[in-house]
């Protein structure tokens, strides 16, 4: 459990992605712009081994899981970083892009569904 | 000393690589041998635009999607940067041109791409952007022109105080407010045919640089426009150009005012390696002094093109994040919520560090080759007069930074 910052009101990192989910599905606009890109969206967290996939189907994040994604590898778009970053990006501390070029967040997709991360990040936190 | 390291740190792709080759073989055969005619009369560039249309560099940004080359705004800055080199009247005319296209493609529909944007892929159209007018100056988010909706079309009567290509462009890109009622921001944008007899340049350009890019009002004086030439929604003309025009406009002209300054620089080197003193039997290329200076030249025009390079890759980005905007219908929100965004100010420091480059080296190009650099038609004194438009082009380089300031500062913009 992180100590500091906006992501401690979180236990860990299911409670996080939980969040986010809601947020997610409440954003009129990150709802435009997931229209027909249907993903799975698979969080890994580098150090505790942790992994969720977010299933994004309809203009809609439906469910997360715990566990490695049972789509398609097309449809994957797979994220790795520590523990803490993912909190961090994920509860709106750290923006997804400045992470990236930090080092601190692998993202491995086409690059079409990176810019469509940028963009939703964007949008949720008003980055 | 030859480059034996070859370390130019800058990778070009294929395509980059050639686009610029092309570039600087126009500048080298046609631009630079008419560049002093240019400037000594205030002459159009006619041979030099000729050369840019023959060398399909009017087409470089038409998206592969709409049939172009699909090129960057990073292969855009690089061309710009070649002509300037040679001639910086042809090189503004050109960078105002570019301004244009990345706009009209991206509010294009199909019919309108065959109108608008296969000529320009031809190499037949070269545009003029019309956007400043008398009561907001340099301001030039702010309009009070607006459009008049008529059967089948738009009357559109727009004083513009300042287009480069006036009189001579093909098209004129026209920003107006979208009717009377609405805000200054709210606007259209028009395609105007530049065979319109109501489009009336006025009077003669008479710059004290770039004197042959005929930068003079025009006044687009009660144009019938059909309802074609308008491209997208009736209000989408700000953010489309804050995120298709801006970029490429300020990345452009930063690119020709560091051509700029990289003539003054090769010139000045030029002169010093072959003025010799009578009395000492040596070159000014010897003078410690001088030595200093071309370090300092170089310095200067090393930070610059690093800065545009960086910036131009950041904006190839940002357009990428622009498209996928578009697609989604929420450019003009996002883009109106956030007029200044870092990204937007990196783009500002951008264009003020370029424009105050470029004079601040051809100031020092014409301090080392003397009295000779004073006299009419020295390249040199050329560039220093071409150089100082920078700083006032819209934006002027003082609302850059009050901008700039404002938004590091978190206090209201000028247009809040
Ligand atoms: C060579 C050349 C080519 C051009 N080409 C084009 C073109 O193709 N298309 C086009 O639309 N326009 C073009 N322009 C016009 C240009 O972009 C500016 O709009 C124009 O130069 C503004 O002049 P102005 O006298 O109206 O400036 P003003 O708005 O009157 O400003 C004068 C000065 O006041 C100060 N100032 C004004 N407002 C502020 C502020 N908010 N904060 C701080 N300081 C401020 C600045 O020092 C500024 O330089 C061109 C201009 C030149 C010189």
């Amino acid at each position: 459990m992180l100590t500091e910052g906006p992501a401690a009101q979180f236990t860990d990192l299911k409670e996080c992605l939980d969040d986010f989910q809601q947020r997610f599905n409440t954003n009129e606009r990150v709802r435009k712009l997931v229209k027909n890109w249907d993903r799975q969206v698979m969080v890994e967290a580098t150090d505790t081994g942790a992994i969720y996939t977010m299933y994004v189907e309809d203009a809609e994040m439906r469910r997360i899981e715990e566990g490695r994604s049972e789509g398609d590898d097309e449809y994957l778009v797979h994220l790795q970083a520590t523990n803490e970053t993912l909190m961090e990006i994920f509860s709106g501390n750290y923006n997804p892009s400045t992470a990236l070029l930090d080092g601190m967040l692998s993202v491995f997709s086409n690059e079409r569904d990176k810019v469509k991360l940028e963009a939703c990040a964007m949008v949720i936190w008003g980055l | 000393m030859p480059n034996a390291l070859n370390l130019d740190g800058i990778a070009l792709t294929t395509e980059q690589g050639q686009w610029r080759r092309a570039a600087e073989q126009v500048a080298r055969d046609v631009l630079a041998p008419h560049a002093a005619d240019v400037d000594r009369y205030g002459e159009f560039p006619h041979e030099g635009i000729t050369a840019v249309r023959e060398a399909k560099l009017l087409g470089l940004m038409v998206p592969e999607s709409l049939g172009g080359p699909g090129g960057s705004i990073v292969t855009g800055m690089l061309v710009t940067e070649a002509l300037a080199k040679g001639c910086a009247s042809t090189a503004m005319c050109y960078a105002m041109h570019q301004s244009t296209v990345p706009l009209i493609c991206s509010l294009v529909d199909d019919d309108q791409a065959e109108r608008f944007v296969d000529p320009i892929l031809s190499g037949e159209w070269l545009g003029a952007f019309a956007m400043s007018e008398p009561g907001s100056g340099n301001r030039i988010w702010h309009m009070d022109s607006h459009a008049v909706e008529e059967d089948g079309g738009f009357l559109i009567d727009s004083f513009k105080s300042f287009a480069t290509s006036s009189g001579h462009a093909d098209f004129y890109l026209v920003p107006v407010r979208a009717n009377a009622d609405v805000g200054p921001t709210d606007l259209s944008l028009f395609v105007i045919d530049g065979k319109d007899e109501h489009i009336e340049p006025k009077g003669v350009w008479d710059g004290m640089g770039l004197r042959g890019n005929s930068s003079r009002p025009v006044h687009f004086n009660g144009c019938r426009v059909p309802r074609e030439h308008r491209l997208g929604e009736p209000t989408a003309g700000f953010s489309f150009m804050m995120a298709y025009a801006l970029p490429i406009y300020l990345v452009g002209l930063s690119a020709c005012y560091l051509g700029i300054a990289q003539a003054a620089f090769d010139a000045a080197v030029a002169h010093v390696k072959g003025r010799i003193h009578s009395d000492t039997g040596r070159s000014l290329a010897t003078v410690e002094t001088v030595q200093r200076y071309v370090g300092e030249m170089k310095v200067r025009i090393d930070q610059a093109r690093a800065a545009v390079l960086r910036v131009a890759q950041m904006s190839d980005n940002a357009t990428v994040l622009f498209d996928e905007f578009r697609e989604s219908e929420l450019l003009d929100e996002i883009v109106r919520e956030n007029p200044d965004d870092p990204y937007f100010v990196e783009l500002a420091a951008l264009k003020v560090m370029a424009a105050e480059t470029a004079v601040a080296v051809s100031h020092m190009a014409i301090q080392v080759c003397g009295g000779v650099a004073y006299r009419r038609g020295h390249v040199t004194e050329r560039c220093y007069r071409d150089a100082r438009a920078g700083s006032l082009m819209a934006p002027s380089d003082d609302t850059l930074k009050v901008i700039m300031g404002n938004q590091l500062l978190g206090t209201p913009q000028p247009w809040a």
